[in-house]
């Protein structure tokens, strides 16, 4: 790899020979000029037009006392601002009356048209109504590292044009110098393409800086040709000095670029100390001052004049600490929702809590996690600085987040996945041994089962042959497989054919649709955010539809659902809503919505446990299939029980706990079973018609509590009620024929 | 609830023993068991009297209760210690099965032994190619 030297590299190294050779020469030209020696440089005359025309927008500041006020000594950071467009070519100027009008004239001169078309190239000056301007900021250091402290400071970075219409942004590169006594900044704006002349800097600040100006210039200039040289001595081909950035070349307009910091009104002294807590924080409380910027974007080039106005500076520092603050802020939302998560995934871990909850929901979940994981993941790695690395803490909280909430989710598909089969047994009419039908629901007897059900029904009691093909249940009849229906012709028929009828196939078409629209999302950041918002605003919803159509309550935690609703919803408004966050989203209107709606859905849910799955509602639409395991029974004659011992009320043994099962709570249970059947009253009474628990009154509660001792499975086995949920909380099979249960 | 179930599951036993097996509690720890089967007629354990410890879990009957060989069986599905690969007992257990029926499915084990999902796959093995050579090992293993 070292000995081998492609051609490509070769080329850059001679590319890199040639520059240094070119800067070399500009330096030592250059510092000739400055000894007044004889050399190649001369500064051009600046127009005197210009500083007048920038003036009529923007007075440069005076030096103040020291005691009084001061100028920020360091604009490191991300200025952003609006800008507002001025056309100077003569042609717009025609008919305007400003008092800058005549002095924009003088300025423009009289310019070729068509250059100044061709120059403008595609960008749509007239939408780009902000600008970010990044800027570093600091003092010419000498190659040995020493600092040339003074009142010239040195600052570089770049301006970016928005076009918000276009969703495009245009990058200019800038460097100029910042007057830290009176803090004016002047420098230039070019497009990525062309390198900046440090050397012409002079010719834009005014009279009495220009020696200040080329005096700082001189270390810059070498200390970059030594960082060049030791590039070149290193053999590394940096391939950012060659302005290799595929990025498309909006225009060819450079600017010159003046700004003016507003004064703070705090002592020099006082300043120094602001500023070196904000550099080296030490806990001191500090008031950091908000900086303020006006500035003029100037380019004879193009005749365009952009006033910058209403600026809003972030200072790197700053900045950084305001990651921290997140980073600190997220994980302790990630935490929160981890342990909330944990607390519930306990709650609810038998198949019967498994069955009440929404696989959607948790897997929604899930995804949100992953796509914060992945995005606090990528911030921490690729942004340099240490402030970055506190994003680690809630991109690890919101992995394991993932893990818990993707395992709950696989958990709820495997014991939810039997219940399309489950469905057919369940819609049997519950029918008693040796009672004529009730009238409970509509279904239809399932043809098949009959046979099997009239085998074990004999004599009421399950029997309890002793051949031994009857100790081990039957299994669950399998519906035979239905004949090949005749396959379509076309195409499209036979592809969802092929989809109906392959599981393999779906999987294939899922993960082809997932993966498509996935990388669509990641490369189109207003998809992101509609995802994003559509994610989230289908936490609750899958469960409230889910809860309504089973007629069953959630079985989430009122603290779980409140706690996921508060921490999803702060997540996303800190990005949508905070107009300051560390993302920069523009504050979308929307986002109020959505969280209301999101609120709006967990109190719904919270409802749904307290009021009745299907509260919302006509009772009419309200479970209609929901299984009713609590049908009235008249109690069985006594002389039909062959196997003595029981009294008139008896009804059978219970095959789980081998005692009988009377019609009356023999145990006086109408108060304990009342109070039990308030909490599930809902998803008892429901299907017999009371609906929506509103208003319940005392007869009806016992009349539920004393129906609700024994329970009769689709299967026409009768069990108490008390054993069948105990086992259906280890599986939901039928004990005695192993048939899948519905949800007591 | 376990204690209750178990007693009645003992008077069962008791009113209606089922054939060629019994059981009952060893000491007066009534979820501490010891039963007897008595080798099917029609397999090459016939004669044989088997002796079976039970245990069962104080969660029963919706948790399987622990049934092992105690005399050593010649058996694709059942090992040296005495464990028994049956599936009622793990995870096809049903709270209505009783020790009575768990017995007469050993019973039938003994009589087809299900070599496909074996314990011992060496006894399995033969058993499904040399049955005559398997019969002759088990019969010699139920003589001791």
């Amino acid at each position: 790899m070292f000995t081998r030297q492609t051609s490509d590299e070769l080329i850059a190294r001679t590319h890199f020979q040639d520059n240094l050779a070119v800067w070399r020469n500009q330096l030592s030209n250059f510092t000739a000029w400055i000894n007044g020696s004889n050399s190649d440089f001369s500064l051009p005359t600046p127009r005197s037009s210009t500083l007048p025309l920038v003036h009529s927008f923007l007075s440069f500041g005076d030096t103040l006392d020291p005691l009084v006020a001061s100028y920020a000594p360091n604009i490191t950071g991300f200025i952003r601002g609006d800008v507002r467009l001025l056309n100077i070519t003569p042609p717009a100027l025609n008919g305007t009356a400003a008092a800058w009008v005549p002095l924009a004239n003088a300025y423009m001169g009289s310019p070729n048209m068509t250059e100044l078309a061709r120059d403008m190239g595609t960008w749509n000056w007239t939408t780009s109504d902000k600008i970010n301007w990044n800027v570093v900021s600091h003092y010419p250091k000498w190659t040995d590292g020493r600092e040339q402290q003074g009142d010239v400071a040195l600052v570089h970075g770049r301006v970016d044009f928005f076009d918000d219409d276009a969703d495009e942004e245009m990058r200019l590169n800038f460097e100029g110098v910042h007057f830290v006594s009176n803090g004016s900044i002047y420098g230039f704006a070019e497009p990525y393409t062309r390198s900046i002349d440090l050397r012409y800097l002079p010719a834009l600040v005014p009279e009495e800086f220009r020696n200040a100006t080329a005096q700082a210039i001189v270390p810059e200039l070498t200390s970059r040709i030594t960082k060049l040289e030791g590039m070149v001595d290193a053999g590394m081909a940096d391939t950012d000095t060659g302005g290799g950035e595929e990025e498309p070349l909006f225009s060819s307009c450079g600017f010159n670029f003046y700004a003016q910091l507003a004064p703070l009104a705090l002592p020099v002294a006082r300043m120094a100390i602001v500023e070196e807590e904000i550099q080296h924080p030490t806990g001191l409380p500090v008031d950091i001052p908000q900086l303020d910027f006006r500035g003029v974007l100037l380019s004879r080039e193009c005749g365009l004049l952009y006033q910058m106005h209403s600026t809003e500076a972030l200072r790197s520092q700053i900045f950084f600490r305001k990651v921290t603050t997140y980073a600190g802020f997220a994980a302790f939302i990630y935490l929160a929702l981890l342990l909330l998560s944990a607390r519930q995934m306990d709650a609810s871990q038998t198949p019967a809590g498994l069955s009440r909850a929404c696989f959607w929901t948790f897997l929604a979940q899930a995804a949100m996690d992953a796509i914060s994981f992945a995005g606090h993941i990528t911030f921490a790695i690729l942004t340099s600085g240490r402030a970055s690395r506190a994003l680690i803490a809630p991109a690890f909280l919101a992995c394991i987040g993932f893990a818990f909430e993707s395992k709950h989710a696989i958990q709820i598909n495997q014991v939810q996945v039997p219940e399309d089969t489950v469905r057919a047994p369940a819609t049997v009419v519950p029918l008693p041994p040796a009672t004529p039908p009730v009238p409970v629901g509509a279904g239809a007897q399932v043809p098949g089962v009959e046979g099997e059900e009239a085998s074990v029904e004999e004599g009421g009691v399950p029997a309890q042959t002793t051949t031994v093909a009857a100790t081990v249940p039957a299994r669950p009849a399998v519906p035979a497989p239905q004949p090949q229906a005749q396959l379509p012709q076309t195409f499209p028929g036979l592809f969802w054919q092929h989809l109906r009828t392959d599981p393999q196939a779906r999987i294939w078409l899922g993960m082809f649709l997932f993966l498509t629209f996935i990388v669509r999302v990641i490369v189109s950041p207003s998809l992101a955010l509609l995802f994003l918002a559509s994610i989230h605003s289908a936490v609750w919803l899958p469960q409230i539809v889910r809860s309504a159509v089973r007629g069953r309550t959630s079985g989430l935690r009122a603290e779980y659902v409140v706690g996921v609703t508060v921490c999803r919803v702060g997540l996303i408004m800190y990005f949508l809503a905070c107009p300051k966050n560390i993302l920069d989203v523009e504050p979308r209107p929307w986002v109020w919505q959505l969280a209301l709606f999101i609120s709006f859905q967990g109190a719904i849910v919270l409802l749904q446990t307290h009021l009745g799955p299907a509260f919302f509602l006509p009772k009419r639409y309200a479970a209609a299939h929901v299984y009713d395991y609590h049908p009235p029974l008249p109690p069985r004659p006594s002389a039909g029980d062959p196997e003595a011992g029981h009294t008139d009320a008896s009804l059978g043994d219970c095959a789980i706990c081998m005692e009988a099962i009377r019609a009356e709570d023999p145990r006086g249970g109408t108060a304990s079973a009342g109070r039990r059947s308030t909490s599930s009253l809902a998803g008892a009474a429901a299907p017999s018609g009371v609906g929506a628990g509103v208003g319940v009154s005392m007869g009806l509660l016992k009349r539920v509590g004393t129906r609700r001792h024994y329970s009769l499975a689709p299967c026409h086995h009768l069990f108490h009620t008390e054993c069948l949920e105990r086992w259906l909380a280890i599986k939901n099979i039928c004990p005695q024929c192993r048939r899948l249960l519905p949800p007591l | 609830m376990a204690l209750k179930r178990i007693n009645k599951e003992l008077i069962d036993l008791g009113r209606d023993p089922p054939s060629s097996c019994s059981a009952g509690p060893t000491g007066d720890n009534m979820f501490q068991w010891q039963a007897t089967i008595m080798g099917p007629g029609d397999s090459p354990y016939a004669g044989g009297v088997f002796f079976l410890s039970i245990t069962f879990p104080v969660d029963y009957p919706f948790k399987p209760p622990k049934v092992s060989f105690t005399t050593k069986i010649y058996h694709p599905n059942i090992n040296a210690n005495g464990s028994i690969c049956l599936d009622i007992l793990r995870d096809q257990w049903s709270p209505a099965l009783t020790i009575s029926k768990v017995l007469l499915s050993i019973c039938s084990m003994l009589t087809d032994p299900n070599p496909d999902d074996p314990l011992v796959p060496d006894i399995a093995h033969l058993y499904k190619t040399d049955r005559t050579r398997y019969e002759a090992t088990a019969r010699e293993w139920t003589r001791k």
